[in-house]
C-alpha cells in the first residue's frame, strides 16, 4: 500500500505541498531553546508588571474587574488573530494576557455575586462557561491546559464538597469522551488533546490524594465506574490501533482483560497512563508517551505510598507484582524468540 | 532517483504531516496506522515495559524489606548491606562493560551507594561529623570511578559534590561566624564551575563522552550564576554592608562575561552558550534599570510598574536581537556541538 492509496483524487496536490513543505531540507532553522526560555519568562514578567500598572493606578472595583478582565482576553484574542506568525515574545505575551484577563473575569464574576450563592459552585459554572475561549477562540496550548485543570478542578472539589461522586465521573467522563472524540475519532493532533490527556490525570491524581485522606473514605467505596470510564477509553484505543482480524484474538483479549483486572486492583490513573503510553507508542506520539511515561511511575508510587498496610505487607504485594510484570515479559520475550525461530526454520 | 512523496509506503511521519493539515480523512488515517502495526513490535514494546516496571517494582520491594526490618539490623549488618550493594553495583558494571551505557549506569549507582554508606555510618556511629565533610570525603572516594568511568553525568555528580561541599563548608566554617561577606564564597564556586567548564572545552576534542551539548551550558550556568547573585544584590541592597565584596564580585561576574562572550563568539561559536551569557547581562539590566525606578518612587503610583513592563520589552528585543543577528554572522543558530 502507498500514501496514495489513502488519498482520495482531490487530495492528491494538497498533500504533495504538505508533504514537500514538512521536508526536512524545507524547514527553517529555529532559535535555541534557552532563548525561547528566556523570551518566554521576560513576555511573562512584563505582562505580570502590566497587570500590576493596571490594577494600581486603575484600583477595579468588582464589575470593572470584570470588565477590564474582558478587555485583556479581547485585547490578546486579537493580537493572537492579526500576527499568525507571532514570535515567542509576542506569543507568550498575548498568552499571559489572554490568562491574566481569564482570571480578572473569573475574579470579578464572583465578586460580583457577592459570596451569596455557593462559591464553588459560581466557580465551576462560571469557569466552565469560560472554558468556550480556549476550546473555540483562543486555541494556545498551555491555556487551555489551565482552563480546563481549572474547571475540573472547581468541579471535583464541589463534588468532593457536596459529597456527590456522581458528580466526579460525570466530570471525569466528559473530559475522557472529550479527549476520544478528539483524537480518536477526529483524527486530530490538537494542543487541546494535550491539555485534555494532563487536565484527566491531574482529576485521577487529585482523586487517589481525597482516597488518601481518611475523612473522605466515602469516595473509597466505588472506585470500579472511574475504572469503566477509563478501560472504555483504553478498549477505544485497541480498536483504533488493532487490524479489525487481529481485535478478537485471545492473546489480545487476554491482554486487555490482565490489563484491566490490574487497574481495577490499583488505581484507574495506573490504567489512564497505560492507555495514554498505548495511544502514544501507537501514533509515535512523543507527548502522549511523555506523558504515559510520567504518569505510570506517578500513580504506581502514590499508590503503593498511600496503601495502609505495614511496610512487611507493601513488600510482599510489590514484590508479587514485579513478578507478574517480569512473568509476563518473560513470556512476550519467548513467544518472541520462538516466533524468530520459526521464521528462520522456515526461510 | 527518489520516489515521488506520495508513491512511498505509508510511515508515521508522513501520515502525521497529512493529518496535521487536514489532508487525509480520520478513517484513512486510521487505515494507515493500523496497516504499520506490526504486532511483533508490540510485543517487543510491551515486553521492555514489562521488564522496566518489574524490576523497579521488585527493587522497590527490596528496600521496603529493608526499611521493615531496619530497626531489627545489627551495625554491621546496616553497613554490610550497603557495602554489598555498592559491590554488587560494580560486580554487574563489570560484567555488562564499563564503556556502554547499562554498565556506566551501575557505575553511577556504585557510586550513590558509596554517599548511601557515609549517610548511614554517620547515623549508626552518630559521628557528628559536618556535612561538608561528607559530601568531600564521597566526592574524594568516587574521584577514581569519575576519571576512568568516561561517563559524562558521573562528572556532573561529582561537581555538585564538590560545590555542595565548598558551600557546606562556607556555611558550616569559613565564613567565620559571619564575619565575611557571602561574596567571597561566590568566587570560589564559579573558579571551580569555570575548571570545569575548560576541561571540557579543552578535552572534548579528545574525548567524546564530553560533546554532549547539554554539558556546556549546565557549566557556563554554574561558573556565572554564583557571581550574578551579589552583582545583583549591590544594585537592590548595597546598604546592607558587604559593599566591597560585592563590588569585587561583580567586577569578576563582568570579567567572566567578557571573557565567554569572546569564546563563543570568536573561538568557539555557540548560541545557547551565547544566550545564557547575554541573558545574564540582560537580567543586570533589567535590575538597575528597576532599581532607578524605585529610587525615582515611580512603583507607589503604579506608573513604573508600566515603564518596567516597556523596559523588559525592549531589553529582550534588543536581546533576540543581538542573538539573531551574531548568529546569521555565522551562518548558523544551531549550538554547536564541539
Amino acid at each position: 500500500m502507498k500514501l496514495r492509496d489513502l488519498l482520495n483524487d482531490d487530495q492528491i496536490e494538497p498533500a504533495e505541498a504538505a508533504l514537500a513543505q514538512a521536508h526536512p531540507e524545507a524547514m527553517e532553522v529555529k532559535d535555541p531553546v534557552i532563548l525561547k526560555v528566556l523570551t518566554a519568562v521576560s513576555a511573562w514578567v512584563a505582562s505580570l508588571f502590566l497587570l500590576g500598572f493596571i490594577v494600581l493606578a486603575g484600583q477595579p472595583d468588582e464589575s470593572s474587574t470584570f470588565a477590564i478582565g474582558a478587555l485583556l482576553a479581547g485585547l490578546a484574542i486579537m493580537v493572537h488573530y492579526s500576527q499568525k506568525n507571532a514570535g515567542t515574545f509576542v506569543a507568550q505575551s498575548t498568552l499571559s494576557c489572554m490568562m491574566c484577563g481569564h482570571l480578572m473575569m473569573l475574579v470579578g464574576v464572583v465578586l460580583i455575586m457577592d459570596y451569596q450563592s455557593d462559591e464553588m459552585l459560581t466557580l465551576a459554572i462560571t469557569q466552565t462557561l469560560l472554558c468556550a475561549l480556549p476550546v473555540w477562540i483562543f486555541r494556545r496550548a498551555a491555556y487551555q491546559l489551565i482552563a480546563l485543570l481549572l474547571a475540573a478542578f472547581f468541579w471535583t472539589y464541589y463534588a468532593v464538597e457536596m459529597d456527590a461522586p456522581w458528580l466526579f465521573r460525570l466530570v471525569l467522563a466528559v473530559q475522557v469522551s472529550a479527549l476520544a472524540a478528539l483524537t480518536l475519532w477526529r483524527g486530530r493532533r490538537s494542543s487541546f488533546g494535550y491539555a485534555l490527556a494532563l487536565s484527566v490525570g491531574a482529576t485521577l491524581f487529585f482523586l487517589d490524594w481525597i482516597q488518601s485522606m481518611p475523612r473522605n473514605a466515602r469516595f473509597d467505596e466505588a472506585l470500579w465506574p472511574t475504572n469503566l470510564i477509563i478501560a472504555v477509553f483504553l478498549a477505544a484505543i485497541g480498536g483504533h490501533l488493532l487490524p479489525v482480524a487481529n481485535r478478537w484474538q485471545p492473546k489480545v483479549l487476554v491482554l486487555f482483560v490482565m490489563l484491566v483486572a490490574l487497574a481495577f486492583l490499583s488505581s484507574p490513573g495506573l490504567l489512564f497512563a497505560i492507555a495514554l503510553l498505548t495511544l502514544g507508542y501507537g501514533l509515535r506520539d512523543p507527548i502522549y508517551t511523555g506523558l504515559g511515561l510520567i504518569g505510570l511511575p506517578t500513580f504506581i508510587i502514590f499508590f503503593y505510598y498511600s496503601l495502609q498496610v505495614s511496610l512487611l505487607e507493601k513488600s510482599g504485594i510489590l514484590l508479587a507484582s514485579g513478578i507478574v510484570c517480569l512473568l509476563v515479559a518473560y513470556l512476550a520475550h519467548s513467544s518472541l524468540e520462538k516466533g524468530a525461530s520459526v521464521e528462520a526454520a522456515n526461510l | 532517483m527518489t520516489k515521488p512523496l506520495l508513491d512511498q509506503t505509508p510511515d508515521h511521519r508522513s501520515l502525521k504531516v497529512l493529518r496535521d493539515a487536514g489532508v487525509i480523512s480520520p478513517a484513512s488515517f486510521w487505515a494507515g496506522i493500523r496497516q504499520m502495526n506490526d504486532p511483533q513490535e508490540w510485543a517487543r514494546w510491551a515486553a521492555r515495559l514489562c521488564m522496566v516496571l518489574g524490576s523497579a517494582l521488585v527493587l522497590a520491594a527490596v528496600v521496603y524489606f529493608f526499611a521493615f526490618n531496619w530497626d531489627a539490623l545489627e551495625r554491621m549488618q546496616k553497613l554490610g548491606l550497603l557495602q554489598a550493594l555498592t559491590l554488587g553495583a560494580l560486580g554487574a558494571g563489570q560484567w555488562v562493560g564499563f564503556r556502554r551505557l547499562g554498565g556506566q549506569l551501575l557505575l553511577m549507582a556504585a557510586a550513590i551507594f558509596v554517599g548511601v554508606s557515609f549517610a548511614v555510618f554517620g547515623q549508626v556511629y552518630q559521628t557528628g561529623a559536618d556535612a561538608f565533610g561528607f559530601f568531600g570525603i564521597w566526592a574524594l572516594c568516587i574521584l577514581p570511578w569519575v576519571l576512568a568511568g568516561a561517563f559524562a553525568p558521573l562528572w556532573v555528580l561529582w561537581f555538585v559534590l564538590v560545590n555542595l561541599t565548598v558551600w557546606l563548608f562556607w556555611n558550616q566554617v569559613g565564613q567565620f561566624n559571619s564575619l565575611l561577606h557571602y561574596s567571597y564564597i561566590c568566587i570560589p564556586l564559579t573558579v571551580l564551575n569555570g575548571a570545569g567548564l575548560l576541561l571540557r572545552e579543552r578535552l572534548a576534542t579528545r574525548y567524546e563522552w564530553l560533546r554532549g551539548r547539554w554539558l556546556r551550558p549546565l557549566f557556563l550556568l554554574g561558573a556565572l550564576t554564583p557571581l550574578l547573585i551579589p552583582a545583583l544584590d549591590l544594585i537592590v541592597d548595597s546598604s546592607a554592608g558587604g559593599g566591597y565584596a560585592m563590588f569585587v564580585g561583580s567586577v569578576i561576574w563582568m570579567l567572566c562575561l567578557g571573557v565567554t562572550y569572546l569564546y563563543f563568539t570568536r573561538c568557539q561559536f555557540d548560541s545557547t552558550a551565547l544566550c545564557i551569557v547575554l541573558g545574564n547581562a540582560a537580567l543586570y539590566l533589567i535590575t538597575a534599570i528597576g532599581r532607578m525606578l524605585e529610587e525615582a518612587d515611580l512603583f507607589d503610583d503604579g506608573a513604573g510598574f508600566f515603564l518596567m513592563a516597556l523596559v523588559i520589552v525592549g531589553v529582550t528585543a534588543l536581546l533576540v536581537w543581538w542573538l539573531r543577528e551574531l548568529s546569521q554572522r555565522h551562518g548558523s543558530t544551531a549550538g554547536s556541538l564541539q
